[in-house]
């Protein structure tokens, strides 16, 4: 498993770049929670691009990997989407 | 159950070697599960805001005994609680739920200390600190301590009085709890205060003897504490402010946790899943056309992230 990871690490460290810029921009949302869940929306479509990027440039893509990063992503959403709807009403 | 469990947690060949959770038709519908509990929370909160709604277990005297603790270790003298300024700052969280803001003046101008004026407390020293979204008074205090302009306000000798409200409304689309802090003399402190003890303009107002505010501006009436003994004061607030939170509807279950732990709860379901899934896999040298599962253990890392700095509290 930690092959597969040295294998894959710069798409990694990109990943976690995007992430670290989602959190900081979530950070400045503060405390616009609807401006929060907007950054949310982009930043899981960001994951989608990589997610289907990451797999093509190892030609590994198929449909169903697009679907799954698309599930994913939506479960994502859907998750932010309970927390701010639910818990706060927004 | 155990064997459902495995199913779901365990890739198999009698799942297609690949978790329950995490086939497609699974994740459709933890999704579909998801916005319709949004949807549901939100409409149970509209109609029936007794049973679920926002609230806090902040309480002005709660506040006041903190704030006092942090003067005390500090070598300061206590605060006492004044009702001129616990409605100044009752008037100021009602501002901003009706102007919809959240900034120490009002979009159309209106500084802090028109509702302290306005109160009828005729300041010589006055300042204000605010906080949103927090669920307890100590980590009210602890936020006011970490950020240097409002441990100043705190912290100031200039202060004798400080009046407190904690409000709940919608702000900026949000449900949130606000809590406002007035602090205030009317004379000047016994301990005068050192220079690197004055906040910014937007927190604190000092009005000297040569900028007394013009007659029409200033309250009419003088404040009651300075002739009144402090003991019969704090009485009188205390019963006063125990009259506001009867008035306040404090609804059964606390939505914000309830949502918090629940979506918290779904991301680290995901990722076990995801987890156990790789694991299993890569000793059973399974190979599969599937999306890389670390990927989605880092983005529900994230989620997980996410949660703990959206729902923790704000001030200014």
């Amino acid at each position: 498993m930690s092959k597969k990871i040295n294998e894959h690490i710069l798409y990694y460290i990109s990943l976690i770049a995007i992430f670290a810029l989602g959190i900081f921009l979530m950070f400045s949302a503060t405390p616009n929670k609807q401006l929060q869940m907007l950054i949310f929306v982009i930043m899981a479509f960001f994951y989608v691009i990589w997610g289907v990027l990451h797999h093509l440039i190892n030609h590994e893509l198929s449909s169903k990997i697009v679907v799954e990063y698309i599930l994913i992503s939506t479960l994502g959403i859907a998750v932010m989407f309970f927390l701010l709807k639910g818990g706060f009403g927004i | 159950m155990k064997d459902f469990l495995h199913q779901l947690f365990l890739p198999h060949i009698s799942n297609n070697y690949r978790a329950k959770l995490l086939h497609h038709k699974s994740i459709l519908l933890a999704i579909a599960i998801l916005f319709f509990a949004g949807f549901s929370l939100s409409a149970v909160r509209t109609t029936f805001p007794s049973v679920l709604g926002t609230f806090s277990d902040i309480s002005s005297e709660q506040l006041l005994l903190l704030t006092n603790q942090k003067r005390q270790e500090n070598g300061l003298s206590p605060l006492s609680l004044n009702q001129q300024l616990s409605n100044a700052a009752a008037g100021k969280a009602n501002d901003m739920f009706s102007q919809n803001y959240w900034a120490h003046n009002s979009p159309d101008g209106k500084t802090p200390w028109v509702f302290i004026k306005g109160a009828g407390y005729n300041y010589i020293y006055a300042g204000e600190n605010l906080a949103r979204g927090f669920t307890n008074a100590q980590d009210v205090i602890n936020a006011w301590m970490a950020s240097p302009e409002h441990r100043k306000n705190m912290l100031s000798g200039n202060y004798q009085n400080v009046g407190y409200a904690v409000e709940t409304g919608k702000l900026n689309g949000e449900d949130t709890v606000l809590v406002v802090e007035m602090l205030g003399s009317t004379a000047l402190a016994a301990a005068p205060a050192p220079a690197n003890q004055l906040a910014s303009k937007t927190q604190q107002e000092i009005i000297t003897t040569t900028s007394t505010p013009a007659p029409t501006a200033a309250p009419s009436t003088k404040p009651q504490e300075t002739a009144a003994p402090t003991s019969l004061i704090v009485k009188t607030e205390q019963t006063v402010l125990e009259a506001n939170k009867t008035s306040n509807i404090k609804p059964l279950i606390n939505s914000a946790k309830l949502s918090t732990d629940a979506s918290k709860g779904v991301a680290v379901l995901f990722i076990l899943a995801l987890v156990l899934d790789m694991v299993v896999i890569e000793r059973k040298k399974v190979v599969r056309l599937v999306g890389h599962n670390m990927d989605h253990v880092l983005f529900l890392t994230l989620i997980l992230i996410l949660i703990t700095l959206i729902v923790r509290g704000a001030i200014v």
